[in-house]
């Protein structure tokens, strides 16, 4: 009988998956985005510390209509861990490209539709469609299902569900695009002990620094939230939402994870600009995240924001927190 | 059940999107674990705010004030001395 069943990571199991600490529900932000959620877990399943590689947290900037989308450094992951990501070209069926690969041990990344994601019930499972990411790493082709990782945690599909997302049985259709994918290759992973890959994301985390941004984000964010105001409250609270998700969430939960990372990276009895640094960052995350609750209220209500609606906290916070990094690592 | 916590379930079936029915739920179920999400929260708390015609004071708009039916109660009582 033909091989049906491809894992990766033989021994995961949705139902008994432990996240990472990341994203335990004490975190101020448990999901952050969906991009750097499946990394995040990605390398906790592969028994490697991803508190490593949030670095590059430090140079997250505004876009004017986003805060940068933050992604891990493919080139950091690859000299931390040795996992590799490369994008794939997707040139015939999803599923033709996920037998190969999984069978060949690798990991397949690709672009998915929340519509068809079980583990997304209450949100948008068979509600609504919206762009994720997941990484396929357990695929069944007699039981028509697949293990993923998605957001901050391992899941499982089945069924329906499967055949929508590979499209089975469903002649090509030339209008409809191929999403976006990468090959995630781990034959070349390392575990580091623990000190040296503290010294490897120390430096790299001085090139991090240089990237920061030159002026303060939050001020820039802060003139734009009052010039956008009016038409957010036109335009009502599920826009609102995306607006939120692309700005202040970002935001707030790169700044946890730049503190967490600092922290990590000083280490017990280490240096104490470091964790100082963490401190004033946590602050800029706290107040994003009331921040979040209290734009919301300005919007559904219609009304101007009260005078404690202020970014001059996080805007302070996020000088001092850089001022004591950028010392940290000279 | 009283009124109010009657309007906290109804609040929670609009605006919670729960994977269990909100109308079943212990009043000390965690909600979080139940699938309310942070998007959800926002939806809950400016609901709560308009039913019971309160505003959340900042130390309150915290995770833990919006956790389990109890908790909304108790928060609501505090807000209007009831």
């Amino acid at each position: 009988m033909a091989l049906s069943r491809y894992q990766v990571l033989p021994g995961l199991r949705a139902h008994q998956y432990t996240r990472h600490s990341l994203h335990a529900d004490d975190r101020l932000w448990v999901e952050k985005n969906c991009y750097v959620d499946v990394v995040i877990e990605l390398l906790h399943a592969l028994g490697v510390e991803p508190l490593a590689a949030m670095g590059f947290c430090a140079a997250v900037d505004f876009e004017g209509d986003n805060f940068t989308f933050f992604k891990p450094q493919h080139e950091e992951l690859r000299e931390f861990f040795g996992v590799d990501f490369q994008e794939m070209n997707v040139w015939r069926p999803l599923i033709d490209h996920a037998r190969e690969h999984l069978a060949a041990g690798k990991f397949l990344s690709t672009e998915a539709d929340s519509f068809l994601l079980p583990d997304t019930a209450g949100t948008d499972y068979r509600r609504r469609h919206v762009k994720t990411t997941i990484i396929m790493a357990d695929l069944d082709m007699a039981a028509s299902r697949l293990g993923y990782f998605h957001n901050a945690g391992y899941y499982e599909l089945a069924g329906e569900d499967f055949n929508s997302l590979f499209r089975m049985g469903v002649p090509a259709d030339p209008a409809v695009l191929p999403l976006f994918a990468e090959l995630v290759r781990i034959d070349r992973l390392v575990r580091r002990p623990p000190q040296e890959l503290r010294d490897l994301a120390r430096r790299r985390l001085v090139c991090h620094v240089a990237r920061r941004p030159e002026a303060n984000p939050i001020h820039r964010f802060e003139a734009r939230f009052a010039k956008d105001l009016a038409a957010l409250q036109s335009a009502g609270l599920d826009h609102y939402h995306a607006w939120a998700f692309a700005t202040t969430r970002q935001l707030g939960a790169s700044m946890e994870l730049l503190a967490a990372h600092l922290n990590w990276l000083a280490g017990v009895g280490g240096d104490a600009r470091m964790n100082r640094a963490a401190a004033e960052f946590m602050r800029v995350s706290e107040a994003a995240k009331l921040f979040i609750l209290k734009a919301a209220r300005a919007v559904a209500a219609r009304k101007a924001p009260d005078a404690s609606l202020s970014f001059g906290e996080m805007a302070v916070a996020w000088d001092r927190g850089m001022q004591d990094l950028a010392a940290a690592v000279s | 059940m009283t009124d109010r916590t009657a309007s906290i379930r109804r609040i929670l079936i609009e605006h919670g999107r729960l994977t269990v029915n909100a109308a079943e739920l212990p009043e000390d179920a965690d909600l979080y674990q139940a699938g309310m999400t942070s998007h959800a929260s926002v939806n809950v708390m400016l609901a709560l705010e308009g039913e019971f015609d309160v505003e959340f004071p900042d130390h309150m708009l915290r995770r833990g004030v919006f956790e389990s039916i109890a908790a909304i109660r108790a928060a609501i009582g505090q807000l209007t001395g009831g």
